[in-house]
């Protein structure tokens, strides 16, 4: 059985008020493969989209994608359960849509790529989505209403493959109020701590862990952004991580 | 705090104004669960971490207010 990287992004599955969110249902499909089939997979990216009025997004416009290991028959099987699970616990408003891929089958990963940002920056159709898909060899599939979430779901997987887009999903507390950068680094959740302007600092550094977290996703790596804060650093708080 | 323009109520400050955001909240503030979409500190109520704002180009529409604007 040969296991191939595999791109999952689901996007508009919610609606104001919901009792979940495209983040939430994006970790519950990717802790039933975890569980199912004892595979790693990567924390999830959320990718901010364009936002613009003409675009029927809830309250951001963002989506959400991972990558885990899967073989053929494993990727038909997770299609199934993602199918009917997106469809049964997305709101009943939402318009959902998943984008599926095998890595090495996608047929032009610079034209995806390329698409990934025109959706950050344009107002693209349904139309446009399906055409990359079948163009690209990605699975593409809307579930409810308008379907409009498609989009969202091929941009996910675009900008996941850039690999400098998005924040991970979630935040991370220590039980810590410092801690030096190469303990930090042992921690399986982030690969890189820097500076905004991609400088590393030193593994005896000390970071200030009073706060929370959030961790970006830059050069296909999971990093933690920080600041001088006096002799030590500070992770970037929530304003300076907005245009992640 | 707000114009209206085209109907929707609109934040007159940006998405940088952190503290006019704070001084915006009103009774009806309720924080996004979505700690994704949270982009400020929960310290305090702002409409930047409001789940009744949806967010424009320039600014965010209150979803709220309906078509009034203070």
């Amino acid at each position: 059985m040969i296991r191939k990287k595999t791109y999952i992004s689901i996007d508009d599955t919610d609606e104001i008020g919901y009792h979940t969110s495209t983040g939430e249902i994006c970790e519950a499909i990717r802790e039933h493969i975890m569980k199912h089939y004892s595979v790693l997979a990567a924390p999830i990216t959320r990718h901010q989209l364009y936002l613009h009025e003409d675009i029927p997004y809830t309250s951001h416009n963002s989506s959400m994608c991972f990558t885990t290991y899967l073989s053929k028959k494993e990727r038909e099987e997770v299609t199934r359960f993602i199918l009917e699970h997106v469809e049964n616990i997305s709101a009943p408003t939402s318009d959902p849509g998943v984008c599926i891929a095998f890595e090495d089958e996608i047929g032009d990963m610079e034209a995806l790529i390329a698409y990934g940002f025109d959706a950050k920056v344009k107002v693209l159709s349904k139309e446009s989505a399906y055409a990359i898909a079948e163009k690209h060899n990605l699975f593409l599939r809307e579930l409810k209403n308008t379907g409009q979430g498609v989009i969202g779901a091929v941009a996910g997987i675009a900008l996941r493959a850039y690999g400098s887009d998005g924040r991970i999903k979630g935040k991370f507390r220590l039980d810590t109020q410092t801690i030096e950068v190469q303990t930090l680094l042992n921690n399986d959740l982030i690969d890189e701590i820097q500076l905004s302007n991609g400088a590393l600092i030193s593994e005896n550094a000390l970071i200030l862990t009073e706060e929370e977290l959030k961790i970006v996703y830059l050069n296909h790596k999971c990093v933690l952004l920080v600041e001088p804060d006096g002799d030590n650093y500070r992770p970037l708080g929530k304003e300076k991580l907005k245009n992640y | 705090m707000f114009i209206l323009e085209n109907g929707n109520v609109i934040f007159r400050y940006g998405k940088d104004s952190y503290e006019k955001a704070i001084e915006a909240a009103c009774e009806a503030f309720k924080l996004d669960k979505d700690e994704d979409e949270l982009i400020t500190t929960t310290a305090h109520n702002s409409c930047y971490n409001c789940l009744y704002r949806r967010w424009t180009r320039e600014s965010f529409i209150c979803m709220k207010k309906g078509t009034y604007a203070n």
